[in-house]
């Protein structure tokens, strides 16, 4: 994240002091961040200002081919921004969240829209099947996160656990990398914490602490940490 | 053993299966669970196994649980309990009626308390802390009563203490005067989701019907997309590859605990399949006969456990499902020093302690008196059944060392009767299993003198004056931070002396068949707490 937002600033007049090697510095932190070359589709991509960051995130329109969305958009990416050139039967994020709040309802919507863009992707004939599942396992994933960070914005983390658990990749341990932000991730932590899997909750945030700029969300790890050993007065079980 | 020829007569019952058809009108559709360990008892307070306890979750009901908001729920009692120091006084829920149609009254609720769980001599291994906890249950009214505390009751949170707390039917338990608790068995009456219709003939193979007594919740019952399950069939002791023939063939709709290796294939059928984490705190060990004639040696159990390739065996399990661990904490634990890490794969380090224990190498063997070092393995069934790969990893770094290793499975019923019996050492060197745990705490059972006539978790009563004295300190602590402290060192010492080689942890994750069922999510260790949320997803 440093290096991000050093690479920024080395690109953009004036952000800087008029010093050659403090430049120079900012500069070679472009090389490691740059934009990762999905290979699918690099020319289709979208780019939005997070917290002062530029990110850039390429995704397909599926049914309309290699039609890149409207760029730079004004809002958070997500599903939400989709829409706006994308055939009117698919629906955003916010859109499946207002209209069903329980797991199921949710679960349901995405995966309906899910095979929405199933059937776009089929369509679209330079794509083979490997890179037709790439494409439709990043929107699956995207789709989730969006619809799990809105959950849990909505004070609803048992709602939004199992769908941030599935944009993640439903894998057990789930560490920051492709397909998985750090926003995706603290949302996780946030939703296990409040569901009560506790250590599950510290153990992502120590996970998340390994990324570079992103340590101090070991002390998020450790207070949770804490929390999970408070004496709970019930008597322990231990089963085979 | 023969995994093929003990594996046939489930094969033969499972191929009876047929797809489920949830929406065929006026079909009761059945929602097909593969399961791990066939159950030996129905009871939760009896259950020494998570299948066991996972049974007796669909049966009874617990007083309280945590809902998945994280606030205590109950099902069983009113809202509104109160406390006022030392007795908490509550109400029966409105209508609350056992699965054979009687109704729930307080009495119930008091031989639950009085009769059950705070007598030490009916057959289970709770007696002593409710006994301890809790004074004589009062009926007040038919539905209400109070709950006395003799120790200190918090004005807040006091139903916390019931957390872990089912409630029993006085009429199924009693046989005159005298409980018991076998009475029961092949039909438990309970308040839970379901029940035995019919007397439960076959225990590898258990099938359950809604209990009618139980309201089916909102959520379920006004939605037009779902139709409520009905009924429910679990399915026990098969191995793994024909459990995931079941779930791809559309014969069984939830898979429990499948090993982890087989996650991705579900995944890439994420149409069909969901994935769900089952948190349970899970760690696999080696326990060690401490006073055993090699074993009794520090350097010996501290050469074996270098003999471990721990990395390489974790990677078996495939996409991070594992970690190495150190002690009975878990990594990321407060509890966890992070000064102690998993023991290292080092052989020459390993020798050297033999040779310096005085052993030598005679014909391949490492002797020592003229007696060569052997060890006689037990290793509970299940795992060498489904983690064989794992299961002779372990073996196959003591063989390598110069190790002689005999393995044996252990099944469920002499898990039961000879290592919870204390009896572990009569046959076994070292035991290979797992245990899960539902909070760090927990970890400590397994290191203290067994009470009462339950079962026995301290394998082969290890014990030290060190950790006594850490877990009396920590017991008698308040402070948040010093009880930090006496974990870890208590972590550092039981890695040290080794009465168990910790080998790792493991994160279990359920699959299920998304497009045929909503709604279901395994709560922390105790699974099936919202089963009632679950149902058939209706087809449009």
């Amino acid at each position: 994240m440093h290096d991000a937002a050093a690479c920024v600033l080395a690109s953009t007049d004036g952000a800087l002091p008029d010093d050659a090697s403090l430049r120079a510095v900012a500069a070679a932190a472009c090389a490691p961040e740059a934009p990762a070359d999905l290979s699918l589709a690099p020319a289709v991509s979208t780019t939005v200002t997070v917290e002062g960051e530029s990110l850039t995130y390429a995704f397909l329109a599926p049914g309309l081919g290699l039609r890149p969305l409207p760029a730079p958009h004004p809002e958070p990416v997500g599903t939400a921004s989709w829409g706006d050139g994308a055939p009117s039967e698919l629906r955003s994020a916010a859109e499946l969240y207002a209209d069903g709040a329980s797991y199921a309802a949710l679960e349901a919507a995405a995966e309906e829209q899910l095979a929405l863009w199933k059937r776009g992707l089929a369509g679209v004939q330079r794509l083979d099947n490997a890179e037709r599942a790439f494409a439709l396992g990043q929107v699956r994933r995207a789709l989730y996160r969006d619809l799990g960070l809105a959950a849990l914005a909505d004070g609803q983390p048992e709602v939004a656990r199992p769908l941030l658990e599935e944009a993640a990749g439903a894998v057990p341990r789930p560490v920051p990398g492709d397909g998985r932000d750090p926003v995706l991730l603290a949302g996780l932590v946030s939703a296990r914490f409040q569901s009560g899997e506790l250590s599950r909750a510290a153990e992502l945030a120590h996970a998340i602490a390994q990324s570079p700029g992103w340590e101090f969300a070991d002390v998020v790890s450790q207070a949770v940490a804490r929390v999970a050993v408070l004496p709970s007065p019930s008597q322990p079980r231990v089963r085979r | 053993m023969n995994r093929l020829l003990l594996a046939l007569p489930v094969l033969a019952g499972a191929l009876l299966l047929s797809p489920s058809t949830p929406q065929a009108d006026g079909e009761v559709a059945e929602l097909v669970v593969l399961e791990e360990q066939e159950p030996q008892t129905t009871l939760p307070l009896t259950a020494r196994t998570m299948s066991e306890q996972r049974l007796a979750e669909l049966l009874f009901d617990r007083l309280f649980v945590q809902g998945r908001g994280g606030d205590l729920e109950s099902r069983v009692l009113a809202d509104g309990w109160s406390a006022r120091p030392p007795n908490l006084t509550v109400t029966l829920a409105d209508g609350l009626t056992f699965s054979d149609g009687t109704p729930a009254t307080f009495s119930d609720l008091a031989f639950t308390v009085n009769d059950v769980y705070r007598r030490a001599d009916v057959g289970h291994g709770f007696g002593a802390w409710y006994a301890r906890v809790f004074g004589d249950v009062q009926q007040i009214t038919p539905t209400t009563g109070s709950l006395r505390f003799q120790v200190q009751m918090p004005e807040v949170g006091a139903e916390r203490y019931l957390l872990t707390t089912a409630l029993f039917s006085q009429a199924s338990l009693s046989d005159g005067d005298r409980v018991d608790l076998d009475r029961s068995r092949r039909q438990p009456v309970g308040t839970g989701p379901f029940h035995a219709a019919a007397p439960i003939e076959n225990f590898d193979d258990v099938r359950l019907v809604r209990n009618p007594h139980r309201p089916i919740p909102a959520r379920v019952a006004d939605k037009d997309d779902r139709v409520p399950i009905s009924a429910i069939r679990l399915l026990y002791d098969q191995d793994a590859a024909r459990q995931k023939e079941l779930m791809e063939g559309s014969r069984a709709e939830l898979w429990v605990a499948p090993p982890p290796a087989v996650i991705p294939d579900f995944k890439n059928q994420s149409e069909r399949f969901g994935v769900r984490g089952y948190d349970l705190n899970q760690w696999w060990y080696v326990a060690l006969d401490h006073e055993g004639q090699h074993l009794s040696d520090p350097a010996v159990r501290e050469a074996l456990d270098l003999a471990l390739q721990r990395e390489d065996l974790v990677a078996k399990f495939g996409a991070d499902a594992a970690k190495a661990t150190s002690g009975p904490f878990l990594p990321g634990s407060a509890w966890n020093p992070a000064d102690v890490a998993p023991t290292p794969h080092d052989i020459s380090k390993a020798k050297a302690l033999l040779e310096g224990a005085g052993y030598v190498r005679e014909g391949g063997a490492w002797v020592k008196g003229g007696e060569a070092l052997d060890l006689k393995l037990g290793v509970q069934a299940d795992l060498l059944d489904d983690f064989n790969d794992v299961v002779y990893g372990v073996i196959d770094g003591w063989e390598d060392l110069g190790v002689r290793v005999r393995v044996r499975g252990i099944r469920p019923g002499d898990w039961t009767s000879k290592v919870e019996a204390g009896r572990g050492r009569d046959d076994y060197d070292a035991i290979l299993g797992r245990w899960n745990l539902d909070r760090e705490e927990a970890a400590l059972e397994l290191f203290r003198a067994p009470s009462g006539d339950g079962p026995r978790t301290n394998l082969f009563g290890w014990s030290s004056e060190q950790t006594d004295e850490l877990l009396k300190s920590f017991y008698a602590e308040g402070s948040g931070p010093v009880r930090e402290a006496l974990m870890q060192k208590f972590h550092r010492a039981v890695h040290g002396d080794r009465p168990y080689l910790f080998l790792w942890t493991v994160q279990i994750q359920s699959v299920v068949r998304r497009d045929k069922v909503v709604g279901f999510r395994p709560a922390p260790f105790y699974y099936f707490t919202h089963v009632d949320q679950a149902a058939w997803r209706r087809s449009k």
